[in-house]
């Protein structure tokens, strides 16, 4: 230790200290905000389960191996060739699991960007020019709300044809309305406060102040729902996997697994658990960000 | 209160109408061929032209929509394609089974999640509490036909307590229903939690103990009964959530209602049958809180004027 610090040229001594505190503040931090901390861990390794797939698992995911299947043609349970069993194709469910990670995301977050994109420009419309805009536009986003998600995703990929981008456009299209009706209540709050007022009197455009003044100061809400919006997105993709609507096999999705774990589950339980669980933990760890940064951003829960 | 009840009466209106132009599109104006698809795609050409014709699906867009209402209003939903059934007729006869198990899971959420409520906000932030909304916030995370097809594993094969799915009495009921409870209740929970914890600071709360009202006194006289006004409103927005996860929770355990019909239908591409299903559970959501609203603004007048 002694001998390290007369090798290390000296620092500067304003940029010293800020290391160690760095950390403290860092565990500190983790400390008030365990549910936030716990969800991005579990978002990292997420994301680097789908990005390292193809390098980390054990096998391709749509081999069907012979000694997969047992004689009788029961999968074969977790052993070290298949350290999470096979599948009743004799498929290896750790590869697939991994795989299903990517279709996971890719769902989750593009449905979730349209959603966003969607939602934030009609609430904000809306919400901003007020009279008969905004009561065409929530007229339009009440129909939209009318219709529970995973129903109407259903009959639009039953008519668009079952495809992972079609399923990712009708999530993406038809899950925007809840978003809107938020980002049209912080707008309708924030639009009459004062420097709201000054950019106007100083002469700014109508979109200049949506989209430059007022959204930055609506921001933290629009985060929050995007963010449990993930978990709920990668919920509905699963649901129209499982239904046989979503993704197709042989390419691997929680949700396809799952219907796949459905006619094997009784003599091979570990079909159903895998897939299932990976669903759990990646939902679980969306709800937590989003409630941790529910937690941080709500000006109500740091004055305790 | 009647100028409030015709101006949601007039929007409910706008949005059933809106409804009917987002299904109609989705049944007669995306597909490539209608006609192709009810004929089969070894059908001669012969064919799929008079059923083209017999469909008016030769006529423009606007009349093929009039048509279209005019139908519905007689309550005619289409013909299946698989099944050559009125859709609406399939689907009245499987109202009741879903209607039951609807009303099963609702209870479920209601029975797990009110009590728990009142339990955590009595117990806010002690150990408690934190248990019980880590497990919360795990009810929302389970996909419910993974917790269904676990719950048939554990309670149905394992340990043969449940049938293993399939629709008839109570006993068939309490395993979907106990599914959809552990994910739904979770909502309630947290909402009557939230609300609780705000009502418990109100004045009257405080002059109730000041009175010398006993602890659960004034839990259940005067917090819970008011807490429950945001709980109630959020059944309404739950029935629409109810209607969804009744789909998935039908495919899960078999049961024989529209949700499964509408599952069948998927698997065979049956367009109308899917759109019958979807446009009938449109319009309960948007009547179901228009009831909802309607009978708030009759108990509540603060909402009138809002």
């Amino acid at each position: 230790m002694a001998a390290m610090q007369f090798e290390t040229p000296p620092a500067p001594a304003a940029a010293a200290p800020p290391a160690k505190p760095f950390t403290k503040k860092f565990w500190k931090s983790v400390r008030d905000f365990p549910m936030l901390y716990l969800g991005a861990l579990i978002i990292v390794l997420l994301i680097l389960a789908a990005v390292l797939a193809p390098v980390i698992s054990p096998h391709n995911p749509t081999t069907q191996f012979s000694d997969g299947l047992t004689e009788s043609g029961i999968p074969v349970g977790p052993s070290a060739k298949f350290p999470l069993g096979a599948d009743n194709l004799g498929r290896d469910i750790l590869s697939r699991v991994l795989y299903g990670a990517q279709v996971s995301l890719l769902v989750g977050v593009i449905s979730t960007v349209i959603n966003l994109v969607l939602g934030v420009l009609v609430g904000t419309v809306a919400g901003y020019f007020g009279g008969w805009v905004d009561n065409v536009l929530m007229r339009v986003t009440d129909i939209i709300l009318a219709f529970p998600l995973l129903l109407f995703a259903m009959a639009l990929v039953a008519v668009l044809g079952p495809s992972l981008w079609n399923v990712l456009f009708a999530i993406g299209v038809l899950g925007w309305g809840t978003m809107a009706r938020v980002v049209r209540g912080q707008v309708l709050a924030v639009k009459e406060f004062e420097y709201v007022q000054a950019e106007r009197a100083l002469g700014a455009s109508n979109t200049r102040i949506m989209f430059r003044v007022i959204l930055p100061n609506i921001i933290g809400p629009v985060i929050v729902l995007s963010t449990l919006n993930v978990g709920q997105n990668i919920l509905v993709e699963a649901g129209l996997s499982f239904l046989g609507i979503g993704i197709q096999p042989p390419t691997p999705s929680w949700g396809n697994m799952i219907e796949a774990g459905m006619q094997t589950y009784q003599v091979a339980p570990w079909t159903l658990w895998f897939p299932g669980l990976a669903l759990v933990i990646a939902v679980l760890g969306f709800n937590l960000l989003g409630d941790g940064l529910r937690d941080i951003l709500d000006p109500r829960n740091t004055q305790h | 209160m009647y100028a409030y009840i015709l101006r949601r009466l007039f929007s409910a209106v706008i949005v059933l109408f809106g409804i009917s132009v987002v299904t109609f599109l989705l049944i007669y104006a995306i597909p490539a061929d209608p006609a192709r698809m009810i004929a089969g795609p070894k059908a001669p050409e012969s064919v799929v032209l008079t059923i083209r014709h017999q469909l008016g699906l030769d006529q423009p867009l606007p009349l093929q929509y009039i048509h279209y209402v005019w139908r519905l209003l007689h309550g005619d939903l289409g013909t299946s394609y698989t099944y050559n059934l009125p859709v609406a007729t399939m689907i009245v006869q499987r109202l009741w089974p879903t209607a039951e198990l609807a009303l099963g899971c609702w209870l479920a959420e209601l029975i797990i999640g009110i009590p728990l409520g009142i339990y955590t906000a009595r117990h806010a932030r002690r150990l408690g509490d934190y248990i019980v909304s880590a497990l919360a916030l795990i009810g929302i995370s389970l996909p419910l036909f993974w917790l269904g097809l676990l719950l048939l594993y554990w309670l149905a094969y394992q340990v043969p307590i449940f049938p293993l799915g399939g629709f008839g009495g109570l006993r068939y009921l309490i395993l979907p229903s106990l599914t959809y409870g552990i994910t739904g209740a979770a909502y309630y929970t947290r909402l009557l939690k939230s609300s609780m914890l705000e009502v418990m600071q109100q004045d009257y709360v405080r002059t109730a103990r000041a009175k010398g009202a006993g602890e659960s006194r004034v839990t259940f006289r005067h917090v819970v009964r008011n807490a429950l006004i945001p709980v109630v409103t959020f059944a309404g927005i739950d029935f629409s959530y109810l209607l969804t996860g009744v789909v998935l929770v039908e495919a899960t355990f078999n049961w024989n209602g529209f949700g499964s019909l509408a599952y069948t239908a998927i698997q065979n591409l049956d367009v109308p049958v899917i759109m019958g299903t979807v446009l009938l559970v449109a319009v309960a959501v948007v009547l179901f809180n228009l009831i909802v609203d309607i009978l708030y603004s009759v108990i509540d007048p603060r909402i009138r004027y809002s």
